[in-house]
């Protein structure tokens, strides 16, 4: 039983996976955001908003993932032509820095001389930043070549990956201005090892450390996101959050995709691969994020999932009773009363109950109303189950015998109908909350209450799909764990039962 | 065998059944006739052009309060459910029978037009997932138990997912709100139950003496199921499609009362709750979209309940199968 339950258990991971992906492919279709509201159009704040939103990578397969060496080919192939690109190219070749130096230097030779100029001196902010001795000669075409082959002779040595590793850990050891212009030295090419090193601080100390980190970063890349020295823990935190989020998004401005990181690359480089990427940095680095999304969805989940179970929980506790009553009930008058009830009940959506509810109680606010209005909204359905299935047991053969061998009234209705009227009632109840999700979000806007709901509302007026297809994930794990569960209460109530856990079907 | 004819009698001496139909097809012919009932143009006028029937000009449409200088029949109310106009939040008069929401549009027109905006998404949700579970449940009912299995770990999977998000994340896709999202969105689901219905009869009805027999003098699978089972599905799929019309109608106006649903511009009887949540003083925005949505849901419910009773006597406080799932409640 427990090996077969784990079994379907674990098939809850592929099972999440095929519907991440199926709802990612529908909704990548959905047409683009408009960056910014103004008629005039900035291309460069519309390239950083393409980007930010993956909205130029393929979806699920990336053949020729783009990275630091086919950027920087790009590049200088614009700079060389001396195009209507060209000044894009110094631009980007300026913004990829010292990462693309290996690249850049190595190949200065394969151009004509006035391309190789061109190129050479394209990289002179880049000799700026890094605070280059004469680096004004990088900015003169008759001389710029030549400075960049001296240099990559000088120091190409230190532009290996394990060398930048050393280079970041004496800095985050020592954090002293020396080690600092050591690590300006190789600007961008350092920023792989940076983000590696750089964690959510968690004292005094990891500020100072993150501190450092996000100063060289911030050196290295132009943006304009530090930790102040005044900075809290807790604005320390956000800011290496937000440092991660534009890594996920640039990364690739700076790394080179060679050997098993190419492979990977063609996964991860996608529009699916950033979202899934995107997911766990809010699980695990933005966690704690006050503005993430993350953030926002621990805080607003409690409410609605109080509203959703609480809701529940009475619905049926009261729906199962008024059921019982209307099933054992001789009377016709109560009988048709609690029949009028059950079509009353079902004939008012939660929406009319809560305009009911602020009509009689204007004031109204909170949780507990919520779980009422939630409640009264579900009562109908398993007063209506209960009733029908006693109904259909009462006149089932082994209730007669347990009665004719003298069972009291009392005695038929609790061990053997309310026993059979369950397993309908777990069935129920086990596909309800997905259902009751439509219930709750009517009761937090009526109650002013900040939960899914209004999340939710939010994400469709900004048109934030990768938020709703989270919650439509999350929502279909918590929904598959309790059927999951309803399964386990009904096979151990009946064990005829058995057969539906081990196979999935009735 | 002929259990539509057969359902039907019953079905006409059943009060549940006289009472939800009736209820049913007063809606259903208010929002065939909004526009005779409700709008901004009259319903017949003699022109230069000759007799128009709803003449589209721009000139009634802006602004009805204009004296016609020509022969024309005008609907009740003549305002259209989008015409705003100055009388904001006025009690009911001659011109507005229930009064004017905050935005200063009838809300008799707007409630009628809603009528046809809920019937609308209901009856096309149920259509589609009629057609969709009919062809997946004969499939799986019909054609052996891989099948079979294979529908319920699909429908059970559909059964995990909130309608109400799902068709939000339509609703973000889509950008420009129309009942399209929810009509998608909703019929993702209302297939599923059906289907599954279809097959748990299906295969009921395979068991059966008259399909046994037909099976022993030779009939082909399909045979079976297209001359003698299908035809027997009639009225588990009206129960279905009653309960299922019930579920769209409640999850239309659940979203529009959240915002999510149609757009502001077309009537909503969801969109008039939460306008009437906003301004209780007002009765007519507040007491109308409630009952007639309350109607709308009750009568479906009553029609259901009186379809699964006479065609299953077991049910009447039976275990007939379940007609519906849960798509959503609100």
């Amino acid at each position: 039983m427990l090996a077969l339950f784990l079994r379907r258990l674990l098939w809850l991971i592929p099972t999440l996976f095929a519907v991440s992906i199926l709802l990612f492919w529908l909704f990548s279709f959905a047409p683009d955001q408009s960056p910014n509201g103004s008629l005039v159009r900035d291309l460069e704040v519309e390239r950083v908003s393409r980007r930010s939103a993956f909205a130029d990578l393929p979806r699920f397969f990336n053949a020729r993932p783009e990275d630091v060496e086919t950027r920087t080919a790009a590049a200088m192939r614009a700079i060389a032509a001396d195009g209507a690109d060209a000044e894009e190219g110094r631009r980007t070749l300026a913004r990829l820095g010292g990462a693309a130096l290996p690249y850049v230097i190595p190949s200065l030779d394969s151009f004509d001389p006035d391309s190789r100029a061109r190129v050479a001196t394209a990289l002179s902010p880049v000799a700026r930043r890094m605070r280059l001795v004469r680096a004004d000669d990088s900015e003169n075409p008759a001389t710029a070549a030549a400075f960049w082959t001296r240099f990559w002779s000088d120091r190409s040595v230190d532009f290996r990956a394990s060398s930048v590793r050393t280079t970041v850990e004496r800095l985050a050891r020592y954090r002293t201005a020396s080690r600092a212009a050591e690590l300006a030295q190789l600007d961008t090419f350092a920023m792989s090892a940076i983000m590696a090193k750089l964690a959510l601080p968690s004292d005094a100390d990891n500020l100072a450390v993150a501190r450092v980190l996000v100063e060289a970063a911030a050196h290295a890349t132009g943006r304009l996101d530090r930790i102040d020295e005044n900075a809290t823990l807790d604005e320390a935190r956000a800011c290496v959050a937000r440092w991660h989020r534009w890594w996920l998004v640039f990364e690739s401005d700076f790394v080179a995709f060679t050997g098993t990181a190419r492979a990977s690359a063609t996964l991860s480089e996608t529009r699916y691969g950033k979202w899934a990427t995107g997911v766990v940095l809010a699980c695990t680095i933005e966690r704690d994020e006050t503005k993430s999304r993350l953030g926002d969805i621990t805080r607003a989940a409690p409410v609605t999932l109080a509203l959703v179970f609480g809701g529940i929980a009475i619905a049926y506790g009261f729906g199962t009773s008024l059921g019982v009553l209307a099933a054992v009930t001789k009377r016709r008058l109560p009988r048709v009363a609690a029949g009028a009830a059950i079509v009353a009940l079902h004939s008012l959506p939660t929406a009319t109950i809560a305009v009911l509810l602020l009509f009689l109680l204007p004031g109204a606010r909170g949780v507990v109303p919520g779980v009422l209005l939630v409640a009264v909204g579900l009562l109908a359905s398993p007063a209506q189950k209960q009733r029908d299935a006693l109904a259909g047991v009462f006149v089932r053969d082994f209730v007669r015998a347990a009665r004719a061998r003298g069972a009291g009234e009392v005695r038929a209705v609790v061990a053997q109908g309310l026993r059979q009227g369950l397993l309908g009632t777990i069935a129920l109840v086990s596909i309800e909350p997905p259902a009751t999700l439509g219930a709750a979000f009517v009761a937090e806007q009526v109650l002013g209450l900040d939960g899914l709901g209004r999340l939710t509302v939010r994400a469709v007026a900004e048109r934030d799909v990768s938020f709703l297809m989270g919650l439509v994930v999350f929502s279909v794990l918590v929904a598959s764990l309790l059927l999951l569960a309803s399964d386990v209460i009904q096979s151990s109530l009946d064990p005829r039962l058995r057969g539906r856990l081990v196979g999935g079907s009735p | 065998m002929r259990p539509a004819g057969s359902l039907s009698s019953r079905l006409a001496v059943s009060r549940r059944a006289t009472l939800g139909l009736a209820l049913l097809g007063t809606i259903a012919l208010v929002a065939l006739f909004a526009d005779v009932l409700a709008s901004g143009r009259p319903i017949v006028r003699e022109s230069e052009r000759g007799l128009e029937v709803f003449p589209r000009t721009a000139l009634e449409e802006a602004s009805p309060d204009i004296e016609a200088q020509r022969w024309e029949l005008w609907p009740y109310c003549r305002y259209g459910p989008r015409t705003e106009t100055r009388a904001v939040l006025q009690p009911p008069t001659a011109l507005h029978p229930l009064g004017t929401d905050g935005r200063g549009r009838d809300v008799f027109a707007r409630l009628v037009h809603g009528a046809r905006v809920a019937l609308l998404t209901g009856l096309s949700v149920v259509l589609i997932g009629a057609i969709g579970g009919v062809f997946a449940g004969g499939l799986a009912g019909g054609f052996g138990k891989r099948y079979g299995k294979a529908l319920e770990r699909l429908a059970q999977s559909v059964d995990v997912f909130p309608a109400i998000i799902v068709v939000a994340l339509f609703r973000a896709v889509e950008g420009e709100g129309s009942a399209l999202s929810a009509i998608v969105g909703a019929s993702l689901f209302q297939w599923a139950t059906v289907a599954r219905l279809v097959r748990s009869e299906v295969e009921r009805l395979a068991a059966e003496d008259f399909v046994l027999a037909s099976r022993a003098l030779g009939a082909t699978r399909r045979e079976v199921l297209t001359r003698h089972v299908l035809p027997h599905l009639g009225p588990a799929l009206a129960a279905s499609a009653a309960l299922g019309l019930s579920a769209v109608v409640v999850l239309e106006a659940t979203l529009s009362f959240l915002g999510l649903g149609a757009p502001i511009a077309s009537a909503s009887w969801g969109e008039m709750m939460a306008e009437g949540a906003r301004h209780p003083e007002q009765l007519g925005l507040f007491w109308a979209p409630l009952v007639l949505l309350s109607l709308t849901v009750g009568s479906a419910y009553l029609v259901a309940e009186a379809i699964r009773a006479v065609s299953d006597p077991r049910s009447a406080h039976g275990d007939a199968p379940v007609v519906a799932g849960p798509t959503a409640r609100g």
